[in-house]
């Protein structure tokens, strides 16, 4: 379980994120879900420990156990993206890239460098790094943006059997409910940096389908 | 185990390619200066004339390296993110800078052998005897590290691109100004002058060339002050580290 205990993220004199309490079970997948600037990176960095904040927040899952995949991920522009796998994979890593690169199409791409990358194909990386090494708890900010249509279901049906054969937790940030709907069990919903619920997926639809908004 | 540093090396040498200035400066520059400089003596006097400027174009090419190109390096991938990425993957973020600090370093020995095949078959530069020659560049490298240190702390303290080119130059600069590198500085006042002491250049123009040309200089001295010099600055990184949100 991650616990969050009054969790408040101040810029300058604003609060800019604001949670009095919550727990997000980490062997399932969680939705974080809001509209631009609601504070869902904030809270991600938060529980990564990369951001000050007030307040506590408790993990049982170490670390070096957790995947990260923000929504900006940079590496050197001039390093060729066989460089940057070898420098970030162990050999015990390697089980899986092969059928990664292949999912991803991504073997034509080894020799080219960072800098000519499309956000895509550079996206494709990402993903391909995070779900290579071994992890407990995977926790992507926007997974599918800059993705082409066929990719995304590829990707969200790969999340999908990984979660279920490796019994891996999934904290997810999203705009799109049919990406919650595929890979969550429960919803955190954020708005102007305050939680505003904090329930199951399907009770998180109903809400959805009776206010007739999206939260947004 | 040496298989991610190697990485961090390669990296870092595809890198330099784009890092033109850098490289101009602490490549060519030292070259080009030596060239001119020793075109403009007469030609009689030019064998002893390399003898007197061979440290000085040593002194034009460590400036620019530890102070410019060095620095830059590590503030352009901090400030894009990368350290940040690292560090999410669990790459430790010591081992990059140290991988870095070993390619520089051996950047170093390789500026060294540069200007010195360029001053012997050019200008016919003769080395003394082994013992002084080795205990020259033995005390060049040592006065070497205090300067990646000050291109390191700026670095941490600024942690923009920009800003640490910026500084970086405008140090190397002085520096190579108040060692008499470019130009003769006559009648400083004496305040500047005891700043002298802490210019690794200027130990290198005026004490090292000395011990090259065969004066005798207090050899255990300036080891010892490079030792004490150097472990301060780390202190003074560490602390600033500690301080920096990095």
């Amino acid at each position: 379980m991650i616990e969050i205990r009054n969790l408040i993220v101040e810029k300058g004199e604003s609060v800019i994120l604001k949670i009095p309490n919550a727990s997000i079970d980490v062997s399932k997948g969680t939705a974080i879900f809001g509209e631009n600037g609601a504070g869902k990176t904030t809270f991600v960095k938060c529980i990564l420990g990369i951001e000050r904040y007030k307040g506590t927040i408790e993990s049982s899952i170490c670390k070096n156990k957790i995947q990260v995949l923000m929504q900006k991920n940079s590496y050197p522009p001039y390093a060729k993206t066989k460089d940057i796998l070898k420098l970030i994979l162990d050999k015990r890593d390697l089980s899986s890239l092969s059928t990664l690169l292949h999912m991803f199409d991504f073997e034509k791409n080894l020799n080219k460098k960072i800098a000519v990358l499309s956000g895509g194909e550079l996206q494709k990386l990402n993903l391909i790094l995070a779900f290579s090494k071994s992890h407990q708890i995977l926790i992507v900010d926007e997974v599918t943006t800059e993705l082409d249509y066929t990719t995304r279901w590829k990707l969200l049906n790969y999340i999908r059997d990984y979660r279920k054969n490796n019994n891996i937790g999934f904290i997810i940030v999203s705009h799109y409910p049919e990406e919650i709907k595929a890979l969550c069990d429960n919803v955190i919903c954020l708005k102007n940096g305050n939680l505003v619920s904090h329930c199951q997926v399907d009770t998180f639809f109903k809400n959805l389908k009776e206010d007739g908004e999206m939260y947004v | 185990m040496f298989n991610r540093p190697f990485q961090i090396i390669i990296i870092e040498l595809r890198n330099l390619q784009k890092t033109i200035l850098g490289l101009f400066f602490s490549f060519v520059f030292p070259l080009l200066a030596m060239y001119f400089t020793m075109n403009a003596v007469p030609i009689e006097q030019r064998m002893e004339a390399i003898q007197i400027y061979f440290p000085i174009s040593l002194a034009l090419g460590i400036a620019p390296l530890a102070l410019l190109t060095f620095p830059a390096s590590i503030s352009k991938e901090y400030e894009a993110g990368v350290f940040l990425r690292y560090k999410l993957f669990d790459i430790s973020l010591v081992m990059v800078i140290a991988s870095k600090v070993t390619l520089y370093f051996f950047l170093m020995i390789i500026q060294i052998i540069l200007i010195s095949m360029f001053a012997i078959f050019v200008f016919h530069l003769t080395f003394p005897s082994f013992a002084i020659s080795s205990m020259f560049f033995l005390l060049y490298i040592i006065s070497s590290f205090p300067m990646f240190l000050i291109g390191s702390i700026i670095t941490i303290i600024t942690k923009n691109n920009v800003m640490v080119q910026s500084i970086g130059l405008t140090i190397m600069f002085l520096f190579l100004i108040l060692s008499n590198a470019m130009m003769p500085v006559g009648n400083l006042p004496s305040w500047i002058e005891k700043l002298k002491f802490i210019i690794p250049t200027n130990d290198i123009i005026q004490y090292y060339t000395s011990y090259w040309n065969g004066d005798k200089i207090n050899v255990l001295f300036f080891v010892l002050k490079y030792f004490i010099y150097t472990m301060f600055l780390l202190l003074v990184m560490k602390a600033c580290i500690n301080k920096a949100e990095l």
